[in-house]
């Protein structure tokens, strides 16, 4: 009976030591964009994943294969999460599939909205669950608790926005629908002289798409156009395409974007 | 001569078109392209063999960790039992190519198998991946659904919620037990596709 207790005791022992084992392959670390919270204003805190070589995570698409990587809040009841902006991601190929996410570093900027007047809230400590799947050739499920003290520390956010999509919208995108494909055209603004840059194509939403080339294809020195054909599983026919489209080498007027998520009507 | 080169001609093209049938790839609501793949104990099956019988292709690769995740909790293997019982052919299918995660040789296949008490009707080795691409397999676990008349009426996830997480399993609407259900009662299946996730198929 002795020894039963105690061989429960060791296997429980390892199962636990088994489930609390963090990640050799990515490090996450967080820092708050500012050091005080406003009732009824939100609050950016800035996600730092730190990945091995070789390996890698994902997008909010992860694309053919793979998993979002995902941030919740632990407690809901103080705060809730407003939107959560990747960076722009970079495509990893494997064989005829494509899977979109990062290697080396990836930022994600979570937005965060105080439910209740401040006085009646606790603030100090804030605890979110981040969860992650890593990957090289093998896949594996990562998960790390991150707790953060808004009064310790301050993240200059703008350092970061060069990492992430702009929203900026003198670029002209247009798409179209036909033959089971979509093509997607951009044209550069009147601001920009030189020859439009090479542009790769990110889907943000699952299942529409077959992810084959997702580099568009210079037409002229304004213009530049994508054919994609529409997945064969695909539940239904898309009316927009929500994507991030990002540009190699832009020469931009201020350097402050390397791309633009946009969500572009398609003419059917 | 005339006649001989009209015979030539006539018979090329059925020889063309019958090759373009056979290379056509999977679609929902048309016939399942056929083929025929080898077992872990090396017999061969042909999907045709099961013609007049509710056939389910799970793609899978056992090192996968959202395939762990539905055979660790039995997920998998209890469909398989409820399926299989009620006539349903159930083919695993791994497209793992030799060298790469979730290929195997069939002693260790089988040896996973029987460990995980897993009850599929085959589990079918396409190395070259043929059979995959044929239809469009991109992950593991995808899964497939083909009718008593031979059409494929279901491509896409197990379920609906993408994680590795054993506990997910119970709070997930399983789309291939939907489909199966609807099928059984004559009835049209609500989500013929979803989008499938897990790992890529190591083509």
């Amino acid at each position: 009976m002795k020894y039963k207790i105690i061989y429960i005791a060791v296997i429980l022992l390892i199962s636990l030591s088994f489930s609390l084992k963090s990640s050799e392959n990515v490090k996450v670390t967080a820092i708050f964009g500012t050091t005080e919270v406003q009732n009824n204003e939100a609050v950016s805190i800035l996600f730092k994943f730190k990945i091995k070589e070789q390996w890698h995570i994902y997008w909010k698409n992860p694309g053919d294969f793979g998993l979002q990587t995902k941030i919740t809040l632990s407690d809901t009841n103080f705060f809730k999460i407003v939107d959560i902006y990747f960076k722009t991601p970079i495509y990893f190929e494997d064989e005829d599939l494509i899977s979109y996410g990062y290697s080396d570093s990836a930022f994600l900027l979570v937005t965060i909205m105080p439910l209740k007047p401040l006085k009646d809230i606790k603030y100090d400590k804030l605890k979110f669950d981040v969860s992650w799947l890593e990957c090289k050739d093998r896949c594996l499920p990562g998960k790390q608790k991150i707790e953060l003290s808004i009064k310790e520390a301050k993240a200059n956010l703008t350092d970061y926005l060069k990492y992430f999509p702009s929203e900026q919208s003198d670029w002209q995108f247009s798409a179209e629908l036909e033959n089971e494909a979509i093509s997607i055209r951009i044209i550069k603004p009147e601001w920009y002289k030189h020859k439009i840059p090479n542009v790769e194509f990110f889907p943000a939403e699952l299942g529409y798409f077959e992810n084959k080339g997702h580099k568009f294809k210079i037409i002229n020195d304004n213009e530049a156009l994508l054919e994609i054909p529409l997945d064969i599983y695909r539940e239904n026919d898309p009316n927009e395409i929500k994507a991030v489209f990002k540009f190699s080498n832009l020469i931009d007027k201020d350097n402050i974007f390397n791309s633009i998520e946009k969500s572009i009507i398609i003419k059917k | 001569m005339y006649k001989s080169i009209i015979t030539l001609a006539v018979l090329l093209f059925i020889q063309f078109s019958s090759n373009a049938f056979s290379e056509e790839k999977a679609k929902i609501g048309e016939a399942a392209p056929n083929f025929t793949l080898t077992d872990s104990y090396r017999i061969a099956h042909k999907l045709s063999d099961f013609a007049g019988k509710f056939v389910v292709l799970e793609w899978i690769n056992f090192d996968c960790p959202f395939v762990k995740k539905h055979y660790d909790s039995g997920n998998m293997q209890k469909l398989q039992k409820e399926y299989t019982k009620k006539d349903v052919v159930w083919l695993s299918i791994c497209s793992s190519a030799p060298g790469k995660q979730g290929h195997f040789d069939n002693a260790e296949i089988n040896n996973r198998i029987k460990e995980h008490k897993a009850s599929p009707t085959a589990y079918l080795i396409d190395e070259k991946g043929e059979v995959g691409r044929l239809y469009s397999a991109k992950t593991t676990p995808q899964m497939f659904i083909i009718n008593q008349k031979g059409v494929l009426v279901y491509a896409g996830a197990i379920d609906d919620i993408k994680s590795t997480d054993i506990s997910d399993i119970e709070k997930a609407k399983n789309y291939v037990k939907e489909a199966l259900n609807s099928l059984f009662k004559g009835k049209e299946i609500n989500n013929k596709t979803s989008v499938p996730y897990g790992c890529s198929v190591k083509y």
